[in-house]
């Protein structure tokens, strides 16, 4: 009886998890939901969007993929596994015209499954604070995001596809993206006691 | 903030740079945005002076991958003194081979730009239209894919 029962269970728990599976892949989404910054947008002065969506990625890859010269390449190269861009900026007038409520339906969703802070990474420009989380899943980067905030500016950068984070900097004045001055903390570490050679 | 003009210095420079025709043929969706700037703020197109001037300089200067334009320039712009209304015009007007890859939007000088691109053969085709409280300019042109980097080079948030 229990058998039977174990075999009419198998494929309903295969159906489960498949559908687990798939709940998790959609939870591992990096694309971010924008649309909840329309309230700084209606605060702020300036704003800017920038959308390169699938289609254009793919003209500009195919585009690029022409090109020989040594900047191009790298560029190619860089942008290889990126599927989308998104950029949004906002700049206000005077400094508290936007509080932190204001991105924290963005922070919530970066602190959503998959997503990971990279710490000791800073913007050089003055006053900036600059946060980027990275999506993993399946071994690989699935995605990136740079929240980069300071009293009269808010800028997020959230690119979906593969994308070196080591290479970030890179990627700056690129399609978009805009300069940041990314840099990462070099944080020393200890040095490896040496071995006694035991004469 | 200053990307948008910046932006747009670049494509009107790069345009006004051009030694090749210009181009005429019919064109329903440069047409469109035209006829809703001048209705809507009661404005007359202005043949961009000076243009000839452009052209021979740029038979001395390497054009910047700017292979044919169109160009619409308003001045003394009334009516609204903002337009909800263009980027519902931009997107009904244009087919779904235009992608908006740029859209900024400044409170203080009453400016509006979007930036579309469309794939052209081996080219770009790009329409930037540019509105403020006082002049709207509407650009069209086809470019090298190159010209299109370098313009998002500069576009700094």
């Amino acid at each position: 009886m229990i058998a039977r029962s174990i075999k009419f269970l198998r494929p309903v728990l295969a159906l489960v998890a498949v559908a687990m599976l798939s709940v998790t892949a959609f939870a591992q989404n990096p694309k971010l939901r924008l649309d909840s910054l329309v309230r700084l947008g209606a605060k702020a002065s300036k704003t800017v969007e920038v959308t390169v969506d699938r289609e254009l990625m793919a003209m500009a890859v195919k585009f690029l993929s022409g090109e020989t010269d040594a900047d191009t390449k790298k560029v190619r190269e860089l942008v290889a596994g990126i599927q989308e861009i998104f950029v949004r900026g906002f700049e206000f007038e005077n400094e508290g015209e936007y509080n932190q409520a204001d991105v924290d339906e963005i922070r919530s969703q970066l602190s959503g499954p998959g997503w990971s802070r990279i710490t000791g990474v800073r913007s050089k420009k003055g006053g900036e604070n600059a946060e980027i989380y990275v999506m993993h899943g399946g071994g690989k980067v699935l995605g990136l995001t740079i929240l980069a905030t300071d009293p009269k500016e808010v800028t997020i950068v959230n690119i979906i596809g593969e994308i070196d984070p080591a290479r970030l900097s890179e990627l700056e004045g690129e399609l978009g993206v805009p300069r940041m001055e990314l840099k990462r903390e070099v944080k020393t570490a200890p040095a490896p006691t040496p071995k006694t050679s035991g004469r | 903030m200053k990307q948008t003009n910046a932006l747009c210095f670049i494509v009107l420079a790069s345009v006004l740079l051009v030694p090749v025709s210009v181009a005429r043929a019919a064109d329903a969706e440069f047409d469109a945005v035209v006829r809703h700037i001048e209705s809507t703020y009661n404005a007359r197109r202005n043949d961009p002076g000076g243009m000839w001037l452009a052209r021979l300089a740029a038979r001395l200067v390497h054009p910047k991958g700017v292979k044919s334009f169109r160009i619409a320039m308003f001045e003394n712009l009334s009516g609204p003194r903002t337009d909800p209304g263009l980027e519902g015009i931009l997107r009904d007007s244009l087919d779904a081979s235009w992608r908006p890859i740029v859209k900024a939007t400044s409170r203080v000088d009453l400016e509006q730009t979007f930036v579309y691109v469309r794939p052209s053969g081996s080219d770009f085709e790009v329409l930037v239209v540019t509105v403020d409280d006082e002049e709207a300019t509407v650009i069209k042109a086809t470019v090298d894919p190159k010209a299109v980097g370098s313009w998002m080079k500069e576009l700094e948030t």
